[in-house]
């Protein structure tokens, strides 16, 4: 009885209770379902099932479907052409049978009667050039679609199929059962784009100066599109902004490519001795033993002597890739090429290079570093790199990912000169798109769904990664650096988005053809938000043992957003619902401030108001210790140095009844009460991390979990009891939790100089 | 992918294949994550300094083709802020695009100066002796002669009031009175 007294009186103390009264009104509000920031995510996700667990792992009946391929490909060089012809063999792994298959037909993008220019909102220009005019309104452009020559059986048999667009319908003979195999033949060629004025991933690069090309190639061939038990078909539409959902399977491929180019491509090359020099494979073999620098393997002059002459004759390279979901090849007759060894967990893996001379001296300098320090970094953080080579191919304006295969910008000017942005540009990028071998190339989710799942994890890695170069590699720091500038990851440098127009913001779980600012949105946002997990709401330790997992669990496979959510909570005691919530399914914001901070003291003088409040409880008001305000009749400042064991008397009695002599030693009493009212303008809830400034000049840091917010969004409050006078209080002193207004983060306020006053003080 | 180039590079270049949405002179291809050809511009007046301070932040790289256009020569300009190259050109430019008219006279500003905040350029413009603001006409051209779908956002904040609009090649200029 004694207890729910107390308790009452504790209410009616702590302010609660006055909270309460002022809600008292004759008008009812109606009723509401549940919208409380921690309510679990049942409503959004998928329940579990056989095939995904609830634990965010896959489930005993989770099912995955395999494509193999047998390709001959041929390049010809003079009309920029790509000639194909492919077996493709269809394993059927679900119990669902099949009666037709989808195969993706990305090319037909840039067919004459491609749709997806015309999904483009368009002006009328005041003026414009003649060549444009032209191309526009005189001619047809151009024309890169598939030429689907044959789809048929092995032996020939032709096949029914239909096109939609950038998707093709196979009808199949009988239907397909579980474990049932299916091969068939499509012969096919097109037009080869030119990627840096018609843009483009794939395609070639025109050099005026000496009449070549060179080609970085993919989305070449008709692939086989996803089945799976979360939407059956994954057939898409390929709009050009959206990335790929493709099944793994093993790769046969010859390329055939004049013979003095010099070419690389997923895959192991399996006739090194017949497309290699003597020298070449010499230096192929020391290049196997340099775990320090890289070995060139053709050089810069040797390149310059084949880009004088243009051979008749035909080479073909000929390679086999297992366990992949995608293939791509570059080659040129410019590339210079060089390669290292890096240790993977005992195991031997080459970083390659592949460029023009257009790319030195930067490239020669810095890519294939770039390409082993980030297998280093992401090996550690999630499993080790599986595959034998990791390439790293320099093309303009480019910045593109395939199985062990990236195309990556970052040119010096003519005379070789690059400044901070071209050098950290391309390392940045080289990071970026070979860390994409982990995330979706191998962690394979579906990109043209949620373009976040490996852009967003990937952009994360790439921050742990170039942090990690900049510690490895300090000679690739400019003067007056000493770490890595990264321009996303720290949780400052998504302020500016979060805090943007909400017009032109999506959620992250937001079909990535559909977000605005694509680049905040599925990368920057994403990447930022894990960050913050790691440094600041799970802390390292939990989070990359969930995040390990996660890619573990889903390496060689297909998960979903849910899959990820679920892991990183099974595996971390975390209960995380509220941030997936609030960062991945709102497009919320952070802001949380200090509303008003009370100073109180412990006094011998309560007012009758404060004793009446005992009385009424049943308690003898001498039997009570009384706080009073700094503002209150009753405060005195002159006790500001003493022990409230030496001010109230009930407390002393207590003290010298209840404890020994040795434990009122060690007991260090507070003489400062604080009461901070925290209010959060932001519809995130987040920790509140709070920094007290003590009249001595010292710092200390509390932190409070996301969870104070559960029963109040708007405001709570804290008793800080402390023996050394707080003359500051600071939230998120560190910026780390992307506070989007920090005026409201100090107390006693401060005016903060604008920034335009910051700027102009500055000197500048 | 890499987002800082295929954003724009994929939407812009089917837009570019279809000539739509034209870009006047632009080179043919663009690279960068901000498929969204968008700027913001701050404007505060602070009436005990009897100053209009005016901060924009444009996109570097589309700002980089302005200028080229602008000035006939390729620029770079420096990620090192305090590189100072090219500051009379990016005043320049700003000058023929960004005007104030207040109180129905044409207003001068000064260039304070400049600042590279990652991708973006940060400029810093201010209004000296300005002792009332009853009307301020704002035009903000920047890079309306480059992209059909530039958006010019625009934040005052003038006696005690804050207001919010955005300008589009078709309508220039807003009116606002106090």
């Amino acid at each position: 009885m004694l207890r729910f007294k107390l308790f009452f009186l504790l209410l009616l103390v702590s302010g609660f209770g006055l909270m309460a009264q002022e809600a008292v009104t004759n008008e009812r509000k109606p009723g509401h379902t549940n919208q409380n920031k921690f309510k679990q995510l049942y409503d959004e996700f998928a329940t579990p099932n056989m095939f995904r667990s609830a634990s965010g792992a896959p489930g005993p009946e989770y099912y995955q479907q395999q494509a193999d391929y047998k390709m001959n490909i041929e390049i010809d060089d003079e009309n920029a052409r790509l000639y194909g012809e492919e077996t493709i063999t269809y394993t059927n792994n679900s119990k669902d049978v099949l009666t037709y298959l989808w195969v993706q037909l990305d090319q037909n993008m840039r067919a004459r009667d491609s749709k997806t220019p015309l999904i483009e909102s368009s002006g009328m220009p005041p003026l414009t050039t003649p060549e444009r005019y032209a191309s526009t309104y005189l001619t047809d452009g151009f024309d890169g679609g598939f030429r689907i020559e044959k789809v048929t059986l092995p032996d020939g048999t032709p096949l029914n199929y239909m096109i939609n667009r950038t998707m093709m319908r196979v009808e199949l003979p009988t239907p397909m059962a579980k474990g049932d195999q299916f091969s068939f033949y499509i012969k096919w060629w097109y037009n080869i784009n030119d990627h840096v004025n018609d843009g483009g991933r794939s395609g070639y690069e025109y050099f005026p100066k000496d009449d070549n090309r060179s080609y970085v190639i993919a989305q070449f061939y008709p692939r086989m599109a996803v089945y799976n038990d979360v939407e059956g078909w994954q057939n898409s539409q390929f709009w050009g902004r959206d990335e790929f959902a493709l099944p793994f399977g093993n790769f046969e491929v010859n390329i055939t490519v004049p013979a003095d180019h010099i070419l690389d491509a997923t895959g192991r090359l399996l006739n090194r001795e017949e497309v290699f020099s003597k020298e070449m494979l010499q230096r192929y073999e020391q290049a196997k033993k340099s775990y320090d620098k890289p070995v060139i393997i053709a050089t810069q002059k040797e390149a310059e002597a084949r880009e004088k002459t243009k051979s008749k004759e035909k080479k073909t390279w000929k390679f086999l890739a297992e366990n992949v979901r995608d293939y791509g090849f570059a080659t040129s007759r410019k590339y210079i090429w060089d390669m290292m060894a890096v240790n993977v967990g005992g195991k031997d893996v080459m970083a390659v290079s592949l460029y023009s001379k257009e790319g030195n001296p930067l490239w020669e300098q810095w890519s294939t570093y770039a390409v082993a320090s980030t297998l280093n970094t992401y090996s550690r953080m999630t499993f080790d790199y599986p595959y034998h080579k990791a390439i790293s191919v320099h093309a303009d304006r480019q910045g593109m990912e395939y199985p062990m295969i990236c195309w990556n910008y970052g040119r010096p000017d003519e005379n070789g000169k690059y400044d901070d942005r071209t050098k950290f540009g391309m390392i940045s990028v080289i990071i970026h798109e070979v860390g994409h071998n982990f995330f979706p190339m191998i962690v394979n989710s579906d990109e043209r769904q949620w373009t976040w799942m490996d852009e967003g994890l990937n952009t994360f890695l790439q921050y742990v990664a170039e942090q990690d170069f900049g510690e490895w590699y300090p000679a690739a720091l400019s003067p007056g650096q000493t770490a890595y500038p990264s321009r996303r990851g720290p949780a400052k440098y998504i302020v500016n988005y979060m805090g943007g127009d909400q017009d032109f913001i999506a959620p992250i779980m937001t079909k990535g053809l559909n977000t605005y600012q694509f680049g905040n949105n599925a990368y920057g946002k994403p990447a930022t938000a894990l960050n913050i997990l790691r440094e600041t709401v799970m802390g390292r330790e939990l989070f990359d043992y969930s995040f390990k997992e996660y890619a573990n669990r889903w390496k060689f496979k297909h998960p979903t957003p849910e899959d990820f959510f679920r892991t990183m909570e099974d595996a971390s005691a975390f209960d995380l619902d509220w941030f997936w919530r609030g960062w991945f399914y709102t497009t919320d914001w952070v802001d949380i401030g200090i509303a008003e901070v009370k100073t109180y003291q412990v006094t011998a003088k309560p007012s009758d108001d404060t004793k009446r409040i005992a009385r009424r409880f049943g308690r003898n008001p001498d039997d009570m210790v009384y706080f009073v305000e700094a503002s209150a009749d009753g405060f005195d400042a002159s006790l500001k140095n003493k022990k409230p064991s030496e001010i109230s008397k009930t407390l002393e009695k207590y003290l010298k009844d209840n404890f020994t002599k040795d434990e009122l030693k060690a007991i260090n009493e507070p003489k400062f009460f604080y009461e901070i009212t925290f209010n959060k303008p932001g519809g995130l809830v987040m920790p509140i991390i709070v920094e007290y400034t003590y009249d001595d000049g010292s710092t200390k840091t509390e932190t409070f979990p996301a969870q104070i917010w559960r029963l109040n969004d708007k405001e709570v409050r804290r008793v800080v009891a402390s023996n050394k006078e707080i003359v500051k209080i600071t939230l998120d002193p560190k910026e780390e939790t992307a506070d989007i207004d920090t005026t409201n983060n100090i107390w006693p306020p401060q005016e903060q100089k604008s920034e335009f006053e910051q700027f102009k003080g500055s000197g500048n | 992918m890499s987002q800082s180039f295929f954003t724009k590079c994929k939407l812009q270049l089917l837009i570019l294949i279809t000539v739509f949405v034209m870009p006047v002179f632009m080179a043919v291809n663009k690279f960068e994550d901000h498929k969204f050809y968008v700027s913001l511009t701050q404007v505060e007046y602070v009436k005990e300094d009897q100053s209009l301070q005016i901060i924009s932040r444009l996109f570097l790289d589309d700002f980089e083709d302005a200028l080229k256009e602008f000035s006939g020569e390729a620029v770079r300009i420096s990620s090192e802020s305090d590189d100072t190259t090219h500051d009379r050109l990016i005043e320049n430019y700003l000058r023929s695009k960004l005007k104030f008219e207040i109180d129905g006279k044409k207003a001068q500003w000064n260039f304070v100066g400049k600042a590279i905040d990652n991708d973006m350029l940060v400029a810093y413009i201010e209004i000296t002796q300005l002792k009332k603001i009853k009307t301020i006409v704002i035009t903000n051209e920047i890079l309306f002669e480059m992209f059909e779908e530039q958006q010019n956002i625009v934040r005052t904040q003038i006696n005690n009031q804050k207001k919010s609009f955005i300008l589009i090649s078709q309508d220039r200029s807003k009116v606002l009175n106090f």
